[in-house]
């Protein structure tokens, strides 16, 4: 036995610098509850020469319209009961194109818990702002609508948004005359009203059958 | 929150203090909170629910023509209308550790009861706003165009929404600060100066109804806030009336066997030695509110929704 092998054994030590670089720094978007997309028969909008559903949130937050939350879950059947008698459709997590390979349509991003985003949407570190991949966007609402998790624009919906844009067409082409950068609205808006009117002409509203009302006459 | 033992204390021990400090940015403002838009519902300390009713009176139910030539005919009974909604408040708090060496050589005046007092009400503003926010997208009326900048015509047709559903003015618009900056550029380039934001001395009056408060336009008081809603690669902010948007927030209670004080009416404020452990040379200061918030009546509302 030599005399090294008697010395007390230890266990190997690398010590922690503290370095200049603390590493990417975490997005700066300010805190968003998690949510539930829902969805409602008479928000409907023209996105990428599409109707689609313009998506509300009904968001999990206690306190806020009917939302409470005991030991760390939320309780929301008060909440979906509220939106739903207000005409809403709760969207379920899991009702994304099985394409876009994700579980859920929520995320956090890294090193923010607080912050709840769509997995169409993209932030990015030491930054405020969101941006969205408008075409998993556009193809994540087209799926609500083709998997039967949102009814389809109802008719008369249709025709309201297909009579206020006309209306605003004729506005944009009349300025245009003398306005040079509202030709590229009435463009954009003469392209809108031919999206409503395909889609007005594939959907026609069942008549109504009506009651006959009766007015009374004196002799 | 940590910064008061490493990051504090070595820049006290190690670097000259500039003698002032800076605000690092992020969304505070409140919502003017006495805008007759807005309302507050009345909830008694204890409360952890406070409904409203939605009453159909007050010229509701117009008066039915009668016989006029025969006294014996009665009207047919009016059916009350009503709905309601409940507000089911909950408990929003934070607190701050701060360090004894912290607090006992800081020459900035940051570290002082004081100045977490101001932070704790400024946070409550802030957080009931972020609340409010959150429920300018839950209207079923829009406006605006998904992916198109905002414009004053949207701005208008907010309005008009509003109005065609009978609902009083006036408006409270909160935009988000993109929409904001919208609108203002539409107006700038596009109206030929035909419409204005409130001018000079007008400006200056109205700037004592809070921050976040931007002006009023057509009538319609603006306020900008950054936690409105992103979705989709738009902002979703919102135009509403009375009866649309309800907070409720019940009055904490200071307990006198401990170093509480009520805040504004709405916020308890605590200073607690060792919070985190009796043993830590630390003292924590703590904040609570109960609050609720909620949409009430649908159609007082329009959420206006446009490009990020």
């Amino acid at each position: 036995m030599d005399a090294y092998s008697q010395g007390v054994q230890g266990s190997p030590f690398i010590p922690t610098e503290a370095g200049t670089d603390d590493g990417e720094p975490v997005t700066r978007v300010p805190p968003r509850p998690a949510f539930y997309f829902k969805a409602h028969r008479a928000r409907w909008g023209i996105i990428d020469g599409q109707v689609l559903p313009i998506l509300g949130k009904m968001a999990l937050r206690a306190g806020v319209n009917g939302v409470t939350s005991s030991r760390g879950a939320f309780r929301t059947a008060k909440a979906k009961s509220d939106a739903s008698e207000r005409g809403w459709r709760i969207i379920p997590l899991d009702c994304v194109p099985p394409a876009h390979g994700v579980e859920s349509y929520l995320y956090t991003p890294p090193g923010r818990p607080d912050v709840h985003l769509c997995y169409t949407d993209r932030c990015y570190p030491g930054d405020a702002r969101i941006d969205t991949d408008e075409k998993m966007w556009t193809e994540f609402l087209a799926h609500l609508v083709e998997s039967g998790a949102v009814d389809p624009c109802p008719p008369y919906v249709l025709a309201r948004m297909l009579e206020e844009t006309r209306k605003l067409l004729i506005s944009a082409q009349k300025d245009a005359r003398t306005v040079p950068s509202r030709q590229a609205d009435a463009a954009r808006i003469a392209e809108d009203v031919a999206t409503l009117e395909a889609a007005a002409s594939t959907k026609t509203a069942k008549p109504v059958r009506r009651r006959k009302a009766a007015v009374m006459e004196a002799d | 929150m940590t910064w008061q033992i490493s990051g504090i204390t070595d820049l006290l021990s190690q670097e000259v203090l500039a003698g002032i400090w800076i605000q690092a940015l992020a969304e505070r403002s409140g919502l003017p909170l006495g805008h007759p838009a807005l309302i507050r519902v009345p909830a008694p300390v204890g409360a952890d629910t406070a409904r409203v009713p939605h009453v159909g009176l007050m010229g509701y139910d117009l008066l039915a023509r009668v016989d006029a030539t025969d006294e014996t005919v009665a009207p047919t009974v009016t059916s009350h209308t009503d709905a309601s909604t409940d507000l089911l408040l909950a408990r929003y708090s934070k607190f701050y550790d701060v360090s004894d060496l912290g607090s006992l050589i800081d020459a900035t005046g940051v570290i002082r009861e004081e100045t977490f007092a101001m932070d704790a009400l400024v946070s409550c503003n802030a957080t009931l706003a972020s609340l409010l926010t959150l429920l300018v997208d839950n209207f079923a009326t829009t406006a605006g165009t998904s992916g198109v900048d905002m414009s004053a015509s949207d701005f208008l047709d907010a309005i008009g929404s509003l109005q065609v559903n009978n609902c009083e003015g006036p408006y409270l618009a909160i935009l988000a600060p993109i929409q904001l900056s919208d609108l203002r550029k539409d107006l700038a380039l596009n109206s030929g100066g035909a419409v204005q934001f409130n001018p000079g001395a007008q400006a200056m009056v109205d700037a004592q109804h809070r921050s976040g408060y931007q002006g009023n336009f057509a009538g319609v008081d603006i306020v900008m806030n950054d936690f409105v809603d992103t979705t989709g690669g738009n902002r979703r902010g919102g135009m509403f009336g009375r009866g649309a948007l309800g907070y409720a927030i019940t009055r904490p209670v200071a307990d006198p066997d401990f170093p509480q004080v009520v805040l504004g009416n709405e916020c308890l404020f605590e200073k607690a030695r060792g919070y985190t452990g009796a043993t830590t040379a630390v003292t924590s200061y703590i904040s609570h509110m109960n609050v609720a918030v909620s949409e009430m009546i649908d159609l007082a509302g329009v959420s206006i929704i446009t490009d990020a």
